[in-house]
């Protein structure tokens, strides 16, 4: 049989690669997306627990303010906790997500490489020494809190330094799934993956200007003197905007794409609509960007008594609702043990998910309970004053923990992929209950903290209702869970192949429905070496379909 | 490896038909992907200037700026240049994409004068408007969004002089004038962001 030659002599070509640099230098010359993908998940998942164990010091210092047990004084917890929190968002959660998107997106939409490989691996080193230079700032008594005014000036270089960086990196995958996709491969047959990296990059490109403008301004009146270096408040704001809801979502968009693709996988069958999974992930980016638009002019105090505002808010929880519904569909264990972390933990990042949204809603609403009692047309029994306070960092700590977990499930779905080996299933089982233990206990302590009135960081003082305490320990305890769920993750992701996981690479093959199925595991320098045609978004699947109905 | 899977990999490649598409060039998207974040960053910074401004003449009721500190011949002039600059890198990314090299180089030469001159007469109208940094922060916010767009045009410069270099060099022509293209279309984004400025800081005062 022809075709059975023809594979062959594929199979010859892929596996006997010219030997190239080893080493450092592989990693910096490097023209494959897959090794720098690596790098940004490895390098994220280390600085993941770096900022947990520092947002760990940060909590329990909260608990009690009025007397500080690890630091010296309340400029060293408000420095801790800008670190933890900058670190955690743009350390950890974006450049993880940015790797799975380096790595898995171009596999996905057929392509040989990333549309900029070397771009991607100049914006990873770039990105590193922006961290590094983040974390000198700190330790040199600069950042927000800081006591040193050129370290401060460090700290809101090297700021921009890090999201210059991830700018110019999902630059290169919205490239890659605009303009160099496979042959048949339509915008409506792009994967959930694919697509939701697309809407997650674009946003990025969009909203993270933003915050690089806001630096500018704030370098420019910190140097002139005009902002003080005890404004601690004035500088912890920096970063604020797109760490508040609805923007603070746009994290959450690619960990839906993840979510349905690894799940249906698991559970033997594509999800079917794929027009509404679509659209349902772009009304997600539709609704994070949009209070960008709506208070432009008035990003760094969001108008929380403007209509818009409030209706865009409502509006996250739909697309989240319909990406639920759908997960809920599919979700069955998988037959592999291998991989059965997989739907468990799709199955409870969206449930965090929904949390995250409905605490949202119930934050953006609250204005208008407020507007409706001043005008007199209704009388709400209690008014929840909860702007400013703790409320926001437990929506956020929702949403981060909901992609913390999702990026479990796409890490293990995608393992041999990545790594050519299976991860640990135990570690990752652990890692999974953890984080999610950790982050409701996080976000419901911060979300209840909030409405007992406690002021938001970086509020050096424990105000509040009688149970504010009580509340800030459980924030603290889900901190202390969410470290280990990251510690299992990383440990999961660097440690060298077990007896079980390791696997020949040709027996990690057709376990998917989407093109990156189709590679050996992990892909040989160039991917396909046949570009192949499509003529769905389940490419894979369709194709056995057709195989088995000529067998028939 | 099974026949089965190799039957598999067959109907993909070649039993599945589907047409080619046409897309853009990468460097064309990747550039427009960049001049789109550049111009939200600008928005942002002006967005910020303007409600700083707005907030400054509500508590105080007095202007922020004054006809005598911001004359308009230099701002007018300015958006005359980057008019003109734009039109001009229009015309070079014509001339490559008809291999005309002579005209390609002019056209370059022309928009990269434009530019410096806009960078000069910049410089001239900060040096009447007497600012300083350190004595208020009107003049702070007002470097800012000023410098920044400088910043920009530099940028815009040198990516217009590589390109053009390259020209020189045959690099581009008219089967592959995507480098060309490019950089004009970060040049008019860059062009833009001044349009911007100037009603923003210059004309609204």
């Amino acid at each position: 049989m022809t075709i059975t030659e023809e594979r062959s002599a594929v199979q010859t070509v892929s596996t006997t690669a010219e030997p190239g640099p080893s080493g450092i230098e592989s990693l910096l010359s490097t023209g494959d997306h897959k090794p720098v993908g690596r790098l940004w998940i490895s390098v994220g998942s280390l600085f993941l627990v770096v900022s947990l164990g520092l947002a760990l010091v940060a909590s329990f210092e909260a608990v009690d303010l009025g007397s500080l047990s690890f630091l010296d004084d309340t400029d060293q917890y408000v420095q801790v906790g800008s670190l933890a929190q900058e670190l955690l968002l743009f350390g950890a959660i974006v450049p993880i997500l940015v790797g799975l998107g380096i790595y898995i997106v171009p596999l996905q939409v057929g392509a040989s490489s990333l549309a900029f490989p070397r771009g991607a691996a100049g914006a990873f080193w770039t990105w590193l020494i922006g961290c590094s230079l983040l974390i000198v700032s700190y330790v040199a008594n600069g950042g927000a809190g800081g006591g040193r005014t050129d370290f401060v000036e460090l700290w809101i270089l090297s700021l921009g330094i890090i999201i210059g960086s991830i700018i110019w990196a999902l630059v290169c995958i919205a490239s890659t799934v605009l303009g160099v996709r496979t042959a048949g491969m339509t915008m409506v047959r792009v994967p959930a993956t694919s697509w939701s990296f697309l809407v997650f990059s674009l946003l990025g490109i969009m909203i993270l200007p933003v915050t690089i403008a806001e630096l500018v301004i704030t370098y420019v009146r910190f140097s002139a003197g005009f902002i003080r270096l005890g404004e601690t408040q004035v500088l912890a704001d920096v970063i604020r905007g797109i760490q508040s809801a609805p923007t603070v979502f746009w994290v959450a968009i690619p960990a839906l794409g993840v979510l349905l693709d690894a799940v249906s996988t698991s559970s033997g069958a594509p999800v079917k609509s794929h027009r509404t999974v679509l659209g349902a992930i772009g009304l997600l980016g539709v609704a994070s960007f949009g209070v960008n638009i709506i208070g432009f002019a008035t990003v760094r105090e969001p108008s929380y008594d403007n209509t818009l505002f409030v209706l865009d808010t409502v509006l996250t929880i739909l697309p989240i609702l319909v990406i639920f519904g759908l997960l809920l569909m599919k979700i069955k264990p998988d037959a592999d043990t291998r991989r059965s972390v997989t739907p468990f933990a799709g199955l409870l990042s969206g449930l965090l998910l929904l949390l995250g949204a409905c605490a949202a809603v119930l934050g953006a609403i609250e204005p208008v309970a407020i507007g409706l009692k001043e005008l007199g047309i209704a009388e709400p029994a209690s008014t929840l004053i909860v702007n400013g306070t703790m409320f926001d960092q437990g929506i956020r700590a929702a949403v981060y923990g909901a992609v913390l977990l999702a990026l479990i499930a796409g890490l293990n779905h995608w393992s041999v992929k990545i790594w050519g080996r299976y991860l640990n299933q135990p570690f990752l089982s652990l890692a999974t209950l953890a984080a999610a233990a950790g982050t409701f206990l996080w976000s419901a302590g911060s979300i209840a903290a909030g409405i007992d009135d406690q002021q938001a960081f970086p509020a050096t003082e424990l105000t509040g209702g009688s149970q504010v305490e009580l509340f800030s320990q459980l924030a603290a305890f889900g901190v202390v869970a969410m470290l280990l769920a990251g510690a299992l993750l990383f440990i999961s992701i660097v440690q060298g192949p077990t007896a079980e996981a390791a696997v020949p690479r040709d027996q990690l093959r057709w376990v998917g429905f989407t093109l990156e199925w189709m590679t050996e595991s992990p892909p040989a320098v160039g991917n396909f070496t046949v570009p192949p045609v499509v003529g769905s978004a389940t490419p894979v699947s369709d194709a056995i379909a057709i195989n088995e109905g000529a067998e028939e | 490896m099974s026949t089965a899977e190799v039957t598999v990999y067959d109907k993909i490649s070649a039993d599945v038909e589907a047409p080619e598409q046409a897309r853009p060039s990468v460097l064309l998207m990747a550039t427009g992907l960049v001049s789109i974040s550049v111009f939200m960053g600008f928005a942002a910074l002006v967005g910020f200037y303007l409600t700083e401004r707005a907030g400054f003449r509500a508590v105080t009721g007095e202007p922020w700026l004054t006809e005598a500190t911001v004359p308009l011949t230099q701002p007018n002039f300015m958006l005359l240049s980057v008019g003109l600059s734009a039109i001009t890198a229009l015309w070079a990314v014509y001339s490559v994409r008809n291999d005309d090299t002579a005209n390609a180089l002019l056209a370059t030469g022309l928009t990269l004068l434009f530019g410096v001159s806009q960078i000069a007469q910049t410089f001239f109208l900060l040096s009447i408007m007497e600012l300083e940094a350190s004595a208020d922060e009107r003049s702070v916010w007002i470097l800012s969004v000023i410098g920044a767009q400088i910043a920009l045009m530099i940028l815009a410069i040198i990516y217009l002089a590589l390109t053009g270099l390259r020209t020189v060099g045959g690099g581009y022509s008219s089967k592959d004038y995507e480098g060309m293209a490019s950089a004009a279309l970060f040049w008019i984004v860059s062009a833009l962001v001044y349009v911007l400025v100037w009603y923003a800081i210059y004309i609204t005062k």
